[in-house]
């Protein structure tokens, strides 16, 4: 069977044509989810989060250029619609982090040796505060500055928020690896 | 910078590029009801946009009706007041000695009718009536009410015969302050009954005895001037059924989705007038049942049971035909609307206004073995809904059985103008009701 093209799918979704909005669906769905994991709790607040973004992707696909791509514009909706979730209900708290980010070393750590699944668990742990900040800088690439205007923290904030989650992640890695080794001992 | 930090910076982009990496290529397994809720939520949009059209729609009709009935009764009464302008109906004056059929002594607002003793086989009857020229019965309802005469013999105005047609004498200006005066119709030039249109033939008014039932309402209330001869008041009794279901919008409707419809049952008790030109207002009380022996397929989501329900009073069901989330509510209609006559029969009749609807009670019953999940709605939980106000929209069919009685068909759409929803249940996501159903009644106008 031939892939839909990008274009005939937004096509299908601006004429309302539910066909084409379960394929568009189907298409990017799995892949967002593992972004919203990573801004979530849990996947029940992830799919919440998917559920809303589909909506908001649907109502405004009329918008979508196609100079961009498909795939870039969803995950922008569906990370806009993650700080929205959080901001809205204003559950994020950031708590105080006395962190000198040049004082603290990264370590190196092998992400190979963890599954992602493992991973996205260990982000969900994070803070909240301290989650949406690693997320936006660590996996979509935000700036310090973008960040605190994007939640309305400061830049310092920020990146004291993400020297903890940072140092949180690696401890949290490092002690479910010690914890899978103890096991087949 | 440090060698240090030199590496911290390499081993944060690198930390930062394999996360990346890690999560780009993930694709983790969806839940199956998730693609269901957000087609829920579509449906549910796309429901709202032809929803709002059809209100559009909706109004644009009740508008154009509205204004032709307007512009059809301006132009009536226009035509009405050329007509009685152009009567070619001529007043003279008596000369001395000659003896008219009949004398009408015509004050501004007083009619005296004698016979002549000569021509009479009958006692003479003399009277005065109070007749203002706004209220001359119009020549459809030609039938002439005097008080005096009802008890003894009720007169009947009979049409004449002019130039425009029938002429009824109830239509002439009551004008003239000139007393004894003679009407005399103008010939219909060329016509056969031109001979029949001159001097004595022409009576305009024949008083015919006649033994009729007296109305005691018309005898003690509209005779005596409580009631406007112009409107005419009515009571009425009527059944709604139909569906309602409530709109849930507000930051946790996702739990609720768009409930589903409920059954809605309503007996009330109408009062209102019926204005000569169509109009009428509308208030009363009704009773209004909503329940759910219609409940069927009501939310059925897998992730329910994982739900903060908390309190919130609401039936949360999955199986069929359940009798909870019954709810009673007084509701008081105000209304006004427009009825136009197709015949002397039929009309159809437009109603619009707003309800106050007040929460008498709620329940729920405890829960069937077939229901999944269910809050404990009922005696332990505050009271959920509050009194809220609506916009009623209405359109029907009417029947005139009779002088008094008359059967009214109509649909009606109601839509919630404020929250139903208590603000004692914070969790309570934001309702609005919304109503479409049938109705029969039956009203005796009085008159």
């Amino acid at each position: 069977m031939t892939q839909i093209s990008d274009i005939e799918l937004v096509q299908g979704c601006v004429d309302q044509n539910r066909f084409y909005q379960k394929k568009l669906y189907e298409r990017f769905a799995r892949k967002m989810l593992a972004v919203a994991l990573s801004y979530s709790r849990d996947s029940y607040e992830a799919e919440n989060i998917i559920q809303e973004s589909f909506i908001k992707i649907f109502d405004h696909i009329k918008r979508y250029q196609p100079t961009g791509s498909l795939d870039g514009w969803v995950r922008r909706i569906v990370v806009n619609t993650a700080t929205d979730y959080y901001r809205k209900k204003k559950r994020i708290k950031f708590s105080e982090v006395n962190i000198d980010d040049e004082a603290y070393h990264i370590g190196t750590l092998d992400f190979d040796s963890f599954a992602v699944k493992d991973i996205l668990e260990a982000v969900q742990e994070l803070p909240e505060g301290s989650r949406m900040v690693f997320t936006l800088y660590a996996i979509e690439g935000y700036t310090h500055k973008e960040i605190g205007e994007t939640l309305e923290i400061s830049v310092g904030t920020s990146k004291s928020q993400f020297s903890r989650a940072r140092m949180l992640l690696q401890e949290k890695l490092k002690k479910n690896e010690q914890r899978e080794s103890k096991r087949f001992l | 910078m440090s060698n240090e930090n030199l590496n911290d910076f390499y081993n944060q982009n690198r930390f930062n590029q394999k996360l990346r990496e890690r999560i780009d290529g993930y694709e983790p397994e969806l839940s199956d009801s998730l693609w269901d809720r957000i087609e829920h939520d579509l449906v549910r949009k796309e429901s709202k946009g032809k929803r709002a059209v059809w209100m559009v729609y909706l109004l644009a009709g009740l508008l154009l009706v509205s204004g032709a009935g307007i512009y059809y009764l301006a132009n009536e009464n226009h035509k009405l007041a050329e007509k009685v302008k152009d009567k070619s109906t001529t007043v003279e004056t008596l000369k001395g000695g000659e003896i008219p059929s009949r004398v009408y002594e015509m004050p501004e607002t007083t009619v005296k009718v004698e016979r002549n003793p000569s021509q009479a086989t009958q006692s003479a009857v003399e009277t005065r009536h109070t007749v203002p020229a706004a209220t001359n019965p119009t020549p459809s309802e030609a039938i002439y009410q005097n008080p005096t005469f009802a008890e003894e013999a009720p007169i009947e105005l009979n049409p004449f015969r002019t130039a425009e047609g029938l002429v009824y004498p109830a239509d002439l200006p009551v004008q003239s302050t000139e007393a004894p005066v003679r009407l005399v119709g103008s010939p219909v030039p060329g016509s056969p009954d031109a001979i029949a249109i001159s001097g004595k033939d022409l009576a305009p008014i024949a008083l015919t005895p006649k033994t009729r039932f007296v109305n005691p309402i018309q005898e003690n209330i509209i005779n005596k001037g409580a009631i406007d001869p112009r409107i005419t008041p009515y009571i009425g009794i009527s059944s709604d059924l139909g569906s309602t279901r409530q709109l849930v919008s507000g930051p946790l409707a996702w739990q609720f989705g768009q409930e589903h419809p409920l059954i809605y049952k309503s007996n009330g008790l109408n009062v209102g007038v019926l204005f000569r030109n169509g109009l009428s207002l509308e208030s009363g009380l009704r009773i209004t049942i909503t329940g759910s022996e219609l409940w069927y397929d009501f939310m059925v989501r897998d992730n329910r049971d994982t739900l903060p329900i908390g309190a919130i009073a609401d039936s949360i069901v999955s199986g069929a035909r359940h009798d909870v989330n019954r709810q009673n509510w007084t509701d008081v209609p105000i209304l006004v609307g427009y009825r136009y006559r197709l015949n002397s029969h039929w009309s159809l009749n437009a109603q619009t206004g707003v309800t106050y609807s007040m929460i008498n009670g709620f329940s729920g019953v405890e829960p069937t073995q077939s229901f999944s999940k269910m809050d404990k709605a009922g005696s332990s939980v505050p009271q959920p809904f509050k009194n809220y106000w609506s916009l009623n929209l209405g359109v029907g069919l009417g029947y005139q059985l009779g002088h008094h009685w008359m059967v009214d068909l109509q649909g009606n759409y109601r839509r919630g103008l404020t929250k139903m929803n208590a603000s004692n249940l914070p969790n309570h996501p934001n309702r609005l009701m919304e109503v479409v159903n049938a109705r029969i009644g039956i009203k005796y106008l009085i008159r």
